[in-house]
């Protein structure tokens, strides 16, 4: 829709306005901060140099690289958690270990049929059992869920690998193989298959580390509250992960056993095992993926190099694990990166200032719908559904005898902007938490409209149609600005140049591509706003917004809110202790004290309430 | 399933589980202490173990020293090693605690792969600091005078461990350490100190445990580090925090291996191990969804 909006709205630029507009906001706008691009060159000598072994490596080393291929494939199934939910699976060898003895189990008997019903049936297991460690998670999660999984490696293998019928017992079982000669004989063959097999695995891995999925996985692992405060279906994610991890790692599992022509003995998926494949993702910096087959390459050169000077398997092994865990710490991509970015705090500082004011000014010039891109013009900006009020009745809330919230009445209607103030305490965030659904309410009932919302999960208050930020931004430090607000986004549709336009409004949008943790605090508080807001809520909750801010930011954020609200028409519900926010942001207030409502009303009249005046100047005000 | 229960079987298999759940304890101990200083599961305990173990068999089987000679010097061993994780625990402090246990773990494979060339090429077990003879015989099964001693040692420990963490200044420096370290070097602690020594403590532990264990399971690196892993199972019934519940803990995983073990419930081959199993397995994950509420109560 575009030219004018509907309810009487502000004018809306034309075409040739816009342009205007582009061209005087691009001079205004500072430099974006560059950052290193994913480069092409390691993964290129990486494969390139495992081709050539192909060529160029003695047939028995041949051999040894296909192992390195199997190590490669289990460290990036174990990468998945690793890097995404930061969960150390201690149970990795014994996955791929159950996959090589159900494969070869199927697989000994020939045929191409029982070949394929060996992977399926190999794959699918370990699949299985990884998935439930992923549900496992989200129950126990950090060192339980590593212990966990190290219960999961001991119970496999103790009990299911001292099964002689499915080991094969000493000899082991063996599995039908490629019968060549010549220069390409079996283990070049092998060696191919076993090298495209993790090629094309590899490729479908790094392109969905370009998607927002990568930012839902992280967001999942590093802010669970944050994944779910932009709707992100955290079982979901942990079950995909898991199965992916899974998937791999009985991948892995199936080539061990057709590289070697027997599966290995129990002992080769053993938990020390399970540690070294562990140690692979961890020695890479958990964030290349041809690093980690640069690493897995090398755990398993580095035996065959030292074989001739008969060093003890556990110094050895202890050895590649003491390699692993230095590199790890000293090369961490997405450390380096943050290292080299804090050498520049005034930098970003100065770049985020500048960002704010010229979004501003910007604002100043012209009306900020006018601001936005062809695409959202398209888009009715007051969808029909924008009419449902956030009211919460009777809220009680009670930690063990402690009533933190207690028969609190709310509502927030379309347009309709409400303060929350009163003292550490009196129970804003936690009356917040039970509308969000991040803490359930012992009594009352949250609706949206005419929606009973009361038992729901917070992601799916989200995704009905509520937006939150929190007192301490719930953002992920490893991800991007630009990420961490197309996190949970719906890909496909108009929210991400939403999102983009919204980072340009906001300010941050020369900071889209550096990590959180490095950004100031002003500016992380502002991209919770957007991530948010890019979700179009119909009513958003903000959460001591600006404590913290410069005064000169407060101003800045107060503007850019108010034009935004009045120009689509969300409910606004904000806690806030600075004065000069709430009488600028709201139009109606409430004060709360001991978990109860002392006053509420038009905000000049709550103001001249003399007992609100008390609250202030922390005099006792009982309700 | 096979359920077989004859005369003085169950009871026999009650004492061997609790006898094999006081070696348990006996590791599960160093693992809660050094977890109670810096939140950090200490993998280096099975490698503390089998070398203080190993020193202990050199000493005495080898170069002839006195049992309490030997005994002095495992444990001397142990604390040094113990120490001297802590040492390195105190330069890791930015590292994730996940990567810092897997550290830790290395330790031991490096303890393991030096005890290698320490003992001859075949099963050792050293002499029993109780003596290797003497006993008495309970329902079907000899009690000896090591397990005896092992038990007492075990149950002496325990509560002089849970004593000075709750009634000693230092244990109350130790639990502030553990709250939070950084509020504590506030109040003047001296945090470096106090996690090299509870480290060192914890690799005393480690080694008496190695000494009193590999008597009877031989001075084997890997089954130790099986032992350990059933230790770290027992400890974690109780949140790693306390020596108390780790004890019990403990012993409810040895019971459950003794019980499966002697054919009361016969389950299959290789099925005896599924009790302790599930033991643990309900363990992590009632300490896990234990440790998840407490947070969130917290918050």
């Amino acid at each position: 829709m575009i030219g004018t909006r509907r309810n009487g709205g502000a004018a809306v630029a034309d075409d040739g306005g816009q342009a205007a507009v582009d061209e005087t906001a691009a001079k205004a706008r500072p430099a974006r901060v560059q950052l290193p691009r994913t480069r092409l060159l390691l993964p290129a000598i990486v494969f390139g140099l495992g081709l050539a072994g192909e060529f160029i490596l003695p047939t028995h080393l041949t051999y040894a690289a296909s192992t390195a291929l199997c190590y490669g494939l289990v460290g990036l199934g174990l990468y998945l958690p690793l890097a995404a939910l930061r969960e150390l699976p201690l149970n990795g060898a014994a996955l791929a270990g159950l996959s090589a003895y159900l494969f070869a189990y199927h697989a000994a008997s020939g045929g191409a049929g029982k070949m394929i019903l060996g992977i399926l049936v190999g794959v699918g297991v370990c699949t299985a059992v990884s998935i439930a460690g992923g549900l496992a998670s989200l129950v126990v999660t950090g060192l339980y869920f590593t212990v966990a999984s190290l219960v999961v490696q001991i119970g496999i293998e103790k009990v299911v690998f001292s099964v002689g019928k499915l080991t094969g017992g000493a000899a082991g079982r063996g599995v039908a193989q490629p019968n060549f000669t010549g220069y390409f004989n079996t283990n070049r063959v092998v060696f191919l298959i076993a090298g495209v097999a993790c090629l094309a695995i590899t490729l479908t891995v790094w392109r969905v580390k370009k998607t927002k999925t990568l930012c839902n996985w992280v967001m999942t692992g590093h802010q669970p509250e944050g994944a779910d405060a932009v709707g992100i279906r955290r079982w979901v994610q942990k079950v995909v992960i898991f199965g992916v991890s899974g998937l791999l790692i009985g991948v892995a599992g199936v080539l061990f056993a057709f590289v070697n022509g027997t599966p290995p003995p129990p002992p080769q998926f053993g938990v020390i095992w399970s540690v070294i494949f562990l140690a692979i993702p961890i020695a890479s910096g958990l964030r290349t993926i041809s690093s980690l087959w640069f690493v897995a390459a090398i755990f398993t050169a580095l035996p065959i190099v030292l074989e001739s000077h008969h060093i003890n398997p556990n110094l050895l092994s202890g050895s590649i694990l003491l390699v692993a865990l230095m590199a790890s710490q000293s090369q961490d991509a997405v450390m380096a990166r943050i290292r080299s970015l804090r050498r520049q705090p005034e930098a970003i500082e100065e770049i985020a200032l500048a960002e704010g004011q010229a979004a501003l000014a910007e604002i100043h010039e012209k009306h900020v719908l006018a601001t936005a891109p062809a695409v959202l013009k398209e888009v009715d900006l007051r969808s029909p559904k924008l009419s449902r009020a956030l009211v919460g009745t009777d809220i009680g809330v009670t930690f063990g005898g402690v009533k933190a919230v207690d028969g609190v009445n709310v509502r927030v209607g379309p347009g309709q902007r409400l303060a929350i103030v009163g003292a550490n305490g009196a129970g804003k965030t936690t009356l917040f938490n039970a509308l969000t659904g991040f803490v359930p309410p012992t009594k009352g009932t949250v609706h949206l409209g005419d929606l009973d919302i009361t038992g729901a999960p917070a992601y799916a208050r989200i995704r009905q149609g509520i937006g939150r930020t929190f007192q301490l931004p719930r953002l992920a430090d490893i991800l991007t600005v630009r990420q961490n607000v197309l996190a949970g986004q719906a890909q496909g549709d108009d929210l991400i140049p939403r999102a983009e336009w919204l980072m340009e409004r906001f300010g941050i949008a020369a900071l889209a591509d550096i990590p959180i943790q490095v950004v100031p605090f002003g500016t992380r508080r502002k991209v919770e706003i957007v991530r948010s807001l890019a979700r179009r809520p119909e009513v958003l909750l903000i959460d001591e917004p600006v404590s913290g801010l410069e005064d000169e930011e407060v101003s800045e954020l107060l503007e850019v809110m108010l034009e935004l609200q009045a120009a689509e028409g969300w409910g606004l519900l904000a806690i806030e202790h600075d004065l000069r926010f709430v009488t600028g942001i709201a139009e109606q207030m409430m004060v709360m004290v001991d978990g109860q409502v002392l006053t509420e009303g038009a905000i000049n009249d709550v103001l001249a309430d003399e007992r609100v005046r008390q609250v202030y100047l922390g005099e006792v005000v009982t309700v | 399933m096979v359920v077989a229960v004859s005369a003085g079987v169950f009871e026999s298999a009650v004492i061997i589980g609790i006898f094999t759940g006081t070696i348990y304890a006996m590791m599960a101990l160093g693992i809660v202490a050094s977890f109670r200083i810096n939140r950090v599961v200490n993998l280096g305990i099975p490698g503390i173990a089998v070398f203080g173990a190993t020193i202990y068999f050199q000493m005495s089987n080898v170069w002839g020293a006195p049992v309490l000679v030997a005994l002095l010097g495992g444990l001397v061993i142990g604390g040094v090693l113990g120490g001297l994780l802590g040492l390195c625990n105190l330069k890791m402090t930015e590292w994730p605690r996940g990567f810092v246990m897997i550290f830790t773990l290395t330790v031991s494979l490096f303890l393991f792969g030096w005890s290698d060339k320490i003992l001859p090429p075949i099963q050792v077990s050293p002499a029993s600091p109780f003596g290797d003879s003497g006993g008495f015989k309970v329902a079907l099964t000899f009690v000896s005078n090591h397990q005896i001693g092992t038990f007492i040692t075990c149950i002496v420990v325990t509560l002089l461990m849970g004593f000075v963490v709750t009634k000693t200044r230092m244990g109350i420096y130790v639990r502030a350490i553990y709250d939070d370290g950084d509020s504590a070097s506030t109040l003047g602690i001296p945090l470096g100190y106090f996690v090299v020594g509870v480290w060192a403590v914890a690799g005393v532990l480690a080694a008496l445990a190695g000494i009193l264990v590999s008597p009877r399971v031989t001075l084997d690196p890997y089954l130790i580090l099986f032992v350990s892993i059933w230790a770290l199972a027992g400890s974690i019934l109780g949140g790693l925090e306390s020596f108390g519940i780790a004890f019990v803990g403990s012993i409810l995983v040895g019971l459950s291996q003794g019980i499966l073990g002697a054919g009361i419930i016969h389950l299959g081959p290789g099925l005896e191990n599924l009790g302790a199993i599930a033991v643990v397995a309900v363990a992590v994950f009632y300490a896990g969804v234990k440790r998840r509420d407490l947070a969130h109560i917290q918050t």
